[in-house]
């Protein structure tokens, strides 16, 4: 019963973790001789 | 220079700063920049590039060689140029444990005017924003 208990908390956990979408979300330039 | 870059592939916006020199680039959400692409195309558009940095999530894998490698989707991926950061990162290659890092990819050297594109970008990480 216990078990059960912690595997369904243990589920819930991971679904509310928030997920680490893969991907570049952002590319940032220091650039020179700009006008 | 933010048309040149505008019209690169899976580039969703151009934030231009002329004061401060600063310009970023956010991706398509189906799309996926290309970091040596953006270089060219910033140099075409006749300004040079100081520095490059990049905000991605991914996960930490291994290379033929065993170089760590930082993976942001099934077909784009980047060398980690080894720094502290990297070391303190190095057990979780291969566990498949996602992150989000900031890094640096190019910086000009001294004395250097134009990148080559036949230079690998190496990611240098400055910092982990989020670890799972």
């Amino acid at each position: 019963m216990h078990a059960r208990r912690i595997g369904l908390l243990l589920l819930l956990a991971l679904s509310l973790a928030p997920a680490v979408q893969a991907g570049i979300e952002r590319v940032d330039l220091q650039v020179e001789g700009m006008t | 220079m933010q048309q040149h870059l505008g019209r690169l592939d899976g580039v969703a916006k151009v934030d231009v700063n002329l004061l401060n020199g600063k310009v970023v680039l956010y991706p398509k959400t189906d799309g996926t920049i290309d970091p040596t692409k953006v270089l060219k195309a910033t140099y075409d558009s006749g300004v040079t590039v100081a520095e490059m940095t990049l905000t991605a999530s991914g996960r930490l894998t291994r290379d033929s060689q065993g170089g760590l490698v930082f993976q942001v989707a099934a077909n784009q991926s980047f060398p980690v140029k080894p720094n502290e950061a990297s070391h303190e990162l190095e057990r979780l290659a291969g566990s498949g444990a996602p992150m989000e890092l900031r890094g640096r990819l190019y910086q000009k050297p001294p004395g250097k005017k134009k990148f080559k594109t036949t230079e690998p970008l190496r990611l240098e990480i400055l910092e982990v924003l989020k670890k799972n």
